[in-house]
């Protein structure tokens, strides 16, 4: 089976807004790569470049060390992972 | 000024302090640094916020963020201290060599604007504390959650084990 990708590719957003170090501070932003379950998104979810997606990765795990962002979400966490839905 | 590394420092310390250990706290993070030879460009103080998850059952943390220059022994050493301290939920100390170098007198202005900031007794009295307070703290560790906020007994008078029962209950 071959695999369609419909429409155009997204663009990098980091390679689009120029930033070249990417914060661990900045927890608005980085929240906006993880989903529901705390995970960090794959680049074919968001379309981010393989350089940024290293840098945000980091980014990410230094923020979950520092409790800035969470390693599992709340609902998961405190209620188990059968409690989902 | 070479050797001198551009750093920095988030740490997030323990909420459930009273004012005046918190400060002590800060004075003994800030003697770290300057005890490993460090310079201090900036400290912001981010406060009290929700944490991520629990950190040995503390839900709330104080923030604090330096931006600092470090000798090439500095970072170890301020790891090692970072790591004995009770009052420290967590660190990160992170080479940032991506910022562009600062000049001498940028260096110095900034260094001078950090340490006017704190608004507090001179710099070196603040060290000589800070060293005076390592045992003592140290020493009353033994039992940290029974820092009760003002605001709880005027409440509830009886039922100051409420506190860390809620807590645990989190896990």
């Amino acid at each position: 089976m071959a695999f369609y990708r419909r429409g155009r590719r997204k663009a990098c957003q980091f390679c689009i807004d120029k930033i070249t170090y990417i914060d661990y501070k900045d927890v608005d932003l980085l929240r906006r790569y993880i989903d529901s379950h705390a995970k960090i998104q794959p680049r074919r979810k968001t379309g981010t470049c393989a350089k940024h997606q290293r840098r945000l990765a980091v980014a990410i795990k230094r923020a979950r060390h520092l409790a800035l962002l969470p390693f599992t979400a709340d609902h998961i966490r405190l209620y188990g992972e059968s409690s989902e839905q | 000024m070479n050797e001198l590394r551009r750093y920095e420092l988030y740490v997030v310390l323990r909420a459930d302090l009273e004012d005046e250990e918190l400060e002590t706290a800060i004075a003994r993070l800030n003697a770290f640094i300057t005890s490993a030879k460090g310079l201090i460009l900036e400290i912001e103080r981010r406060g009290r916020r929700r944490l991520a998850y629990p950190i040995k059952h503390q839900l709330e943390g104080y923030d604090i963020l330096y931006d600092l220059l470090l000798p090439p022994p500095g970072p170890a050493f301020i790891e090692n201290q970072l790591r004995l301290s009770e009052q420290v939920l967590r660190y990160l100390l992170v080479r940032r060599d991506d910022l562009p170098p600062l000049t001498e007198e940028e260096i110095e202005r900034r260094v001078a604007a950090a340490q006017a900031q704190p608004a507090e007794a001179p710099a070196e009295e603040i060290v000589a504390e800070a060293e005076a307070d390592v045992e003592s703290v140290a020493a009353e560790e033994a039992g940290p959650a029974e820092v009760a906020p003002a605001e709880t007994p005027a409440e509830e008078p009886a039922a100051p084990e409420a506190v860390p029962t809620a807590e645990s209950k989190e896990e």
